[in-house]
């Protein structure tokens, strides 16, 4: 018998689970093969072992990973007059929601657009309003939005305050604007949020479907499972969505030779960035460079860049530094030095032709990913 | 109800990330191995998440939902990593599992062993993998493991049998290399 016959059976055999003859024949056959019998030691004691193993995540591993999602939110506890409230609450939307959505003469329509824009602590009572027809929205008391028909069919919805959440019924022609302070969504069809909480960056999540969100005048298309989140403080003509932090490319280029000095204030400094502290983000990092050497250095100096780029008043700083870097470094500092760069693009066809200049399989996939390679541009 | 927590501000990205971060980072080693970069899956999840926060209809408790996108995005990943093999180096360090208990020797020869089973797991197509992976490692039967992917239990079973398969392949042909290794030197 070969050892290829039996190899369908070396798990089974390794976890225990081969019935008596199936056990038998490969006792016999591990018995003389040296090579099958390793095999099934090593399987016996790898399995084993990664059942027993349970990995360990510490506190700071969860603080760092976190911070690479969400910045952090201190945790308040309800005012003593939420609960009765909420309880009201769950009551009215239970009773509206299905209305909202099943009511008789309401095609549901195939392109529906549904958003929610928090402008300040969510209130816990909620108005039902239709602003026109086939747009209605559940709204909180001091939402203050407002619709505009800008023509037939054309509608935009403005608020700089409140929260909403809007059921658009789309087709035939019917477009819907809504504007927020830092960005306006273009709901080209289907379903999306948009999610505007004071010092954090507007996110516009798309469910399915497209939109198309403006910041400064320039359009940038979400599709559907991918979100966008708009700095006010950094109107890049790209979606900055996919800029790597600092401890991610710390473990990337240093591996395992980085300092935990270096890693601490890069994570530090990553936090302080997604809690817009960027001015004390910039200090931390701006300490931190005389105190290294080498790759850390570069490091270091990228990781200012970027926070520096996030500045509008800053970029010709910014593109400055990173065009030393550029210039200077090696290896993927210098192709993320690059690539950083060419997001400061005046525009998208500024950031295609600096993409396009760098070549390689990183801004390839730039270019793809953000759909700056169907830019319409001239030569 | 999700509605309703949203509206309560009850889930807060924050919150959802700070209260079943812990749980999907586990789920990431177990599903990657002790030496894989799991940052930006780890993102990639809470990602999905937060935009599929308002579809949540509070059917599942969050948990398992969370779960449930958290093997999905991995899966992706590991299809995304399986194209790019020979370009993808895990850069992490083995953590040391060895405790006072254990001596420093016993420590090594299972970070040793646990390092060579994922190893050899990530040379399987990734459908087989995780159902591999849920099966043989997560101890889910394959019933348990055909509702946690949502595929049909006999493609499931064949997944697993044809991993296994593979798994062992490499098990030998990682057998047959120090022997070679060792003829040449003697």
């Amino acid at each position: 018998m070969r050892c290829e016959d039996l190899l369908v059976d070396l798990v089974p055999h390794a976890r225990g689970e081969l019935d008596l003859l199936p056990s038998a024949r490969m006792d016999a056959h591990t018995a003389r093969c040296t090579v099958c019998r390793g095999a099934v030691t090593q399987l016996e004691e790898g399995i084993d072992a990664v059942r027993a193993w349970e990995p360990h995540i510490s506190t700071d591993e969860i603080a760092r990973l976190s911070a690479l999602v969400a910045p952090e939110a201190p945790r308040r506890a309800p005012p003593w007059w939420a609960i009765p409230i909420a309880a009201a609450l769950l009551l009215t939307v239970q009773n509206r929601v299905p209305e909202l959505q099943h009511e008789p003469h309401v095609h549901v329509p195939k392109h529906t657009a549904i958003a929610f824009a928090h402008k300040t602590k969510p209130h816990l009572e909620v108005s039902k309003r239709e602003l026109a027809p086939g747009i209605r929205a559940i709204a909180s008391p001091d939402w203050n939005g407002q619709l505009v028909t800008r023509a037939k069919d054309d509608f935009e919805i403005s608020a700089t305050r409140g929260y909403a959440v809007f059921a658009f019924q789309g087709g035939h022609g019917r477009t819907l604007r809504v504007r927020a302070p830092d960005l306006e969504v273009e709901v080209v069809g289907t379903q999306l949020f948009v999610e505007v909480t004071p010092g954090q960056p507007t996110t516009v999540g798309v469910i399915s479907g497209k939109v198309d969100v403006l910041r400064a005048g320039v359009p940038t298309r979400v599709l559907a499972g991918t979100m966008l989140r708009a700095d006010r403080a950094h109107p890049s003509p790209i979606a900055p969505r996919n800029l790597r932090s600092a401890p991610y490319f710390a473990d990337r280029f240093l591996g395992t030779h980085a300092s935990p000095d270096l890693m601490a204030v890069l994570a530090s400094a990553e936090a302080l960035v997604r809690a817009h502290r960027d001015k004390d983000a910039e200090a931390e990092l701006a300490d931190l460079l005389p105190r290294t050497r080498g790759a850390e250095m570069m490091l270091v100096e990228l990781d200012l860049a970027r926070v520096i780029a996030r500045d509008p008043l800053r970029r010709e700083e910014a593109e400055r530094r990173l065009g030393d870097l550029a210039a200077l470094a090696t290896g993927e500092v210098r192709i993320q030095a690059a690539l950083l760069r060419c997001e400061l693009g005046k525009d998208r066809c500024a950031a295609r032709r600096c993409y396009e200049a760098i070549g390689g399989p990183e801004a390839a996939r730039v270019l793809t990913r953000t759909r700056l390679a169907n830019e319409q541009c001239g030569s | 109800m999700a509605l309703i927590d949203r509206l309560r501000g009850a889930i807060a990205p924050a919150s959802v990330v700070r209260d079943h971060g812990p749980a999907v980072a586990r789920l990431l080693r177990r599903l990657f191995g002790p030496r894989a970069d799991v940052d930006d899956v780890f993102q990639a999840v809470f990602v999905e998440v937060l935009r599929s926060l308002p579809a949540y209809q509070g059917r599942a408790k969050m948990g398992t939902w969370i779960h449930r996108i958290a093997l999905n995005v991995a899966y992706q990943e590991m299809r995304a990593r399986y194209r790019d093999r020979g370009r993808w180096v895990a850069d992490g360090e083995i953590e040391e599992h060895a405790t006072e208990v254990d001596d420093a020797e016993r420590g090594m020869l299972r970070n040793e062993s646990i390092r060579l089973v994922y190893e050899g797991l990530e040379t399987l197509d990734p459908r087989r993998r995780i159902a591999v992976i849920l099966h043989d490692l997560e101890g889910q039967t394959l019933r348990e493991v055909s509702e946690t992917l949502g595929r049909p239990l006999q493609t499931v079973a064949s997944q697993v049998k044809t991993g296994r398969a593979e798994l062992a392949r490499w098990f030998v042909e990682q057998q047959k290399a120090p022997r070679v290794a060792l003829r040449g030197e003697g």
